[in-house]
């Protein structure tokens, strides 16, 4: 290697440094300002009681809803979860389970259950075409419960069998083993029934819990019933849906920035999904892909409409207990991560789509896409520095002292600020592991996820594809009351 | 340039460093917090298990049953306090019993309006508006004065106003609520609306009712809406609907066709007159053909039959399912819709008589 291809290769490295640098001082200050406006909010809302949902529940003022259950192979779970359906707390709503063309008995555990019997005749809205439907079925026991059994077309076709069948203005899509909060649905239709006139609310989501280690009864999950599992990897997961939702997502829904609705709960407006086309048949995150969609309609209609997120927490969902499931979840989020910002890439930078297309597109595209190989590109750099002798041990360590120090900073943050606002973690015991589990997260979860991350994104530029039931789920980490009475 | 990155590394490291002190001293706080919050719960859910039991220890039980106050109510650390309000707020959602109600609001009213007179004042915006949950479901009309001078701080958000309006509503304050709504009524929506108009007596509905051309049109809309869920039955009432039958808006006509299905009845001079709109144009909304259909099935009338016939290909689903269901509520609507099942050419016709067949008598057995 000649003398100048070396300068060049210095100084390529310390542009990349001062590039990684700038980046990761940037990430750092938005988070912060996001942890902010977080604590503003949950500052503001701390200690405010439940009664008040009492009134909007007791007047006729609640709109209507749609539950739709896409189902899959979901023998285990599905008349559980219907029957904690049966019992929310809501006024008027019908529940639409969508068998996705299951190989095991999910259809005849609902007919037996349910009293199904089969509707020969009904008309179907046609709104947008989706696999075959088999046949409609009515709950001889239930009036507002539906069975659809159709042909498989995957969760986004599913879905959109729902939407079509379904009969009421708003619907929710609800993953087939979603754990309730006894008040989630009223929790996230409140801001829709306190839009003020002109201020469309078209979506809302809400936080999402990991129910493994608690207890669930009939179906719901009460704040006295909640508790950490014993599983470090859960612990970790749990950090980061903290982190996630308590960070991330308060703050960009203040500034109409969010672009993911769970896919566990979320409602929507019908006729806005409607007009948007429905679900996007064959992505992976179809939830995240119809959000940016719906947020591309409002810009072009020029329309005031928002989608908003609630920080209460309205319902839990099973966590991978190990590392190949988790593997398999993360390395499937990021594709789908991947796909819908590929999909709508004219939006990124594009002043035509507003905050969206400025802030909220490139935000998800630079710190959430790429995060991870910038983030492998920080190890490498510092490896290349110490072996090049551009870099001494001391700031090489430095560098990772910083790097590691402000993901525990976040970490750490995320936990007390859960444990400062809703204190939903009642034992003593399970306060001090997830603080000091947050501790030492930047030093082996946090690399390993972005790792995974790392995987996904280059099996989306490769093309992999995706298939319904990827994630497999028992129920077993979930404590049941329900279920350990039936067993 | 490396020195540069250097500084600025060092910087990075020693926010970080002085920021996790922090968190960990904020770690121990909210532990020993913590400690402490668990052991008062353990005592109150003692406490509150007692309350709810049906154990003679119960100072909360005796008092519904009985109307006597035991000190057990009236003293105790602040934490209990709040928890014998929740209970009682809860029991009024609950009870049947007009003197339960009675006993409870009586209490509230001695010893819970200086707590909530304290709260109002307060600078945080979450205690304030449980006070203002807490006044409206207690009915501390009082407390009117102290809500007032809310009204008047800088510091009450839409939210607390909102709240307000709607404690006078229930205080029964038709005054103070609906020239308020006059001047602000574009700032609420629908169903705040609605909140906002529902908690209103029956005089005090029936005297809207005269005013109600003087209404702006989002509180006229509401107030329909009202009539309706209040069921309403007053010739009064059925005037006014019928009148605005035939309003220049098509959601307020809408409302009030919803509203006269739910009344089951029109006045003959009404009825002639929907005849003859029906028959001159189709509404151009299909929400508003929804409604015209549901009430050709609540307020029958043979001559309707053939405008039902004609929504049933209509193409909207909606209004097509609701034109079947309001045919089947015929006495020869069976009949009707076995014909149009079999002769009719619309296959969207054809299909849904056949649905609603087979629906309505899956019903019939089933009932």
């Amino acid at each position: 290697m000649n003398g100048k291809t070396l300068d060049l290769l210095i100084a390529l490295f310390h542009g990349i440094t001062l590039l990684i640098t700038i980046y990761v001082v940037g990430v750092t200050l938005l988070y912060l300002a996001l942890l902010l406006i977080s604590f503003k909010k949950l500052y503001k809302e701390k200690g405010l009681k439940n009664i008040q949902y009492d009134n909007v529940l007791n007047e006729s003022i609640t709109p209507p809803l749609s539950i739709i259950v896409p189902a899959y192979n979901e023998e285990a779970n599905i008349v559980w979860s219907v029957r904690s359906l049966l019992g929310i707390n809501y006024k008027v709503y019908e529940i639409v389970v969508v068998n996705d063309g299951s190989r095991d008995e999910t259809v005849q555990r609902m007919i037996s259950e349910f009293q199904m019997v089969e509707i020969e005749h009904k008309v179907l809205l046609s709104l947008k075409d989706t696999k075959p439907i088999r046949s409609v079925y009515r709950s001889a026991r239930y009036s507002n419960l539906v069975l659809v059994d159709k042909e498989n077309g995957g969760k986004a076709d599913a879905l959109n069998a729902g939407i079509n069948i379904s009969k009421h203005p708003y619907f929710v899509s609800l993953d087939g083993d979603t754990v309730l909060d006894p008040n989630a649905f009223i929790k996230v239709m409140k801001p829709i029934i306190d839009a003020k006139p002109g201020e469309e609310i078209i979506a809302t989501g809400g936080s999402v819990g990991i129910a493994n280690g608690s207890y669930v009864d009939s179906g719901f999950l009460g704040e006295q019933n909640v508790a950490l599992s014993r599983n470090p990897i859960v612990v970790m997961q749990v950090i980061e849906y903290l982190r996630a939702f308590l960070m991330g997502r308060i703050g960009l829904s203040r500034y109409n920035l969010l672009l993911i609705v769970s896919g566990a709960f979320g409602v929507f407006k019908k006729d806005w999904v409607v007009k948007a086309g429905g679900y996007e048949v064959g992505t992976i995150g179809e939830d995240m892909e119809l959000v940016v969609r719906l947020h591309a309609m409002i810009r072009e209609e020029k329309s005031k409409a928002r989608i908003v997120y609630v920080p209460d927490p309205v319902c839990w969902t099973e966590a991978p207990e190990n590392f190949k499931i988790l593997k398999r979840q993360r390395t499937r989020w990021h594709r789908g991560l991947f796909e819908s910002l590929w999909r709508h890439k004219r939006m990124i930078f594009n002043p035509k789509y507003g905050r969206i297309g400025l802030v909220a597109m490139p935000y998800f595209t630079v710190v959430e896409l790429l995060g991870p190989i910038i983030e492998f590109f920080g190890y490498v750099l510092v490896a290349a520095g110490l072996f090049m002798g551009t870099l001494s041990i001391k700031i090489a360590l430095l560098l990772a002292l910083a790097m590691l120090s402000y993901g525990m900073i976040l970490s750490m943050g995320a936990v007390l600020l859960e444990e400062w606002s809703w204190n939903r973690y009642r034992k003593v015991s399970d306060l001090v592991r997830l603080f000091f589990y947050a501790f030492t997260e930047s030093l082996w979860y946090r690399p390993i996820a972005a790792y995974w991350r790392l995987i996904g994104l280059i099996e989306a530029i490769r093309g992999k594809r995706h298939q319904w039931g990827e994630m497999t789920r028992k129920g077993s980490a979930i404590n049941s009351k329900q279920r350990d009475a039936a067993s | 340039m490396i020195s540069g990155i250097v500084r600025a590394i060092n910087v990075l490291a020693v926010i970080n460093l002085a920021l996790i002190a922090v968190l960990m001293l904020l770690f121990l706080y909210l532990l020993f917090a913590k400690i402490a919050g668990n052991r008062k719960k353990r005592r109150l859910a003692e406490f509150i298990g007692v309350s709810q039991s049906q154990s003679e220890a119960s100072g909360i039980l005796q008092f519904l049953q009985t109307g006597f106050v035991s000190r057990q109510l009236k003293a105790g650390s602040a934490l209990r306090q709040e928890a014998i309000q929740d209970l009682l707020l809860q029991r009024l959602l609950a009870t049947k019993s007009k003197t339960e109600e009675q006993r409870i609001l009586a209490f509230a009213a001695l010893q819970y309006a200086s707590v909530y007179r304290a709260a109002l004042q307060s600078r945080r915006w979450s205690k304030r508006m449980n006070a203002l949950f807490g006044i409206e479901r207690f009915r501390l009309k009082d407390l009117v004065p102290d809500l007032k001078e809310l009204l008047q701080a800088p510091k009450c958000t839409e939210h607390e106003r909102f709240l307000i309006y709607r404690a006078f509503a229930v205080f029964g304050l038709k005054d103070e609520v609906i020239p308020h709504l006059m001047q602000s009524e574009a700032s609420y929506s629908g169903e705040q609306l609605l909140q906002l108009l529902l908690p209103f007596s029956d005089d005090a509905l029936e005297q809207l009712c005269l005013e109600f051309h003087l209404l702006p049109l989002p509180i006229q809309r509401c107030m329909v809406d009202v009539l309706r869920l209040r069921n309403a039955r007053s010739n009064v009432v059925l005037g006014l609907l019928e009148d605005h039958l035939f309003a220049d808006d098509a959601e307020l006509r809408g409302r009030c066709l919803h509203a006269i299905a739910n009344f089951g009845y029109m006045s003959p001079g009404a009825v002639e007159r929907f005849m003859a709109r029906i028959e001159d144009e189709s509404a151009d909304s299909s929400s508003e053909r929804l409604m015209q259909a549901k009430l050709m099935g609540m307020v029958r009338e043979e001559r309707y039959l053939a405008h039902l016939e004609r929504l049933m290909s209509d193409s909207d689903y909606s209004v097509r399912q609701q034109a079947g269901e309001s045919i089947s509520r015929y006495k020869s609507g069976f009949d009707v819709l076995r014909r149009i099942s079999i002769t009719s050419s619309d296959r969207f016709a054809a299909s849904m008589a056949s649905e609603t067949l087979e629906r309505r008598s899956y019903e019939r057995e089933n009932t």
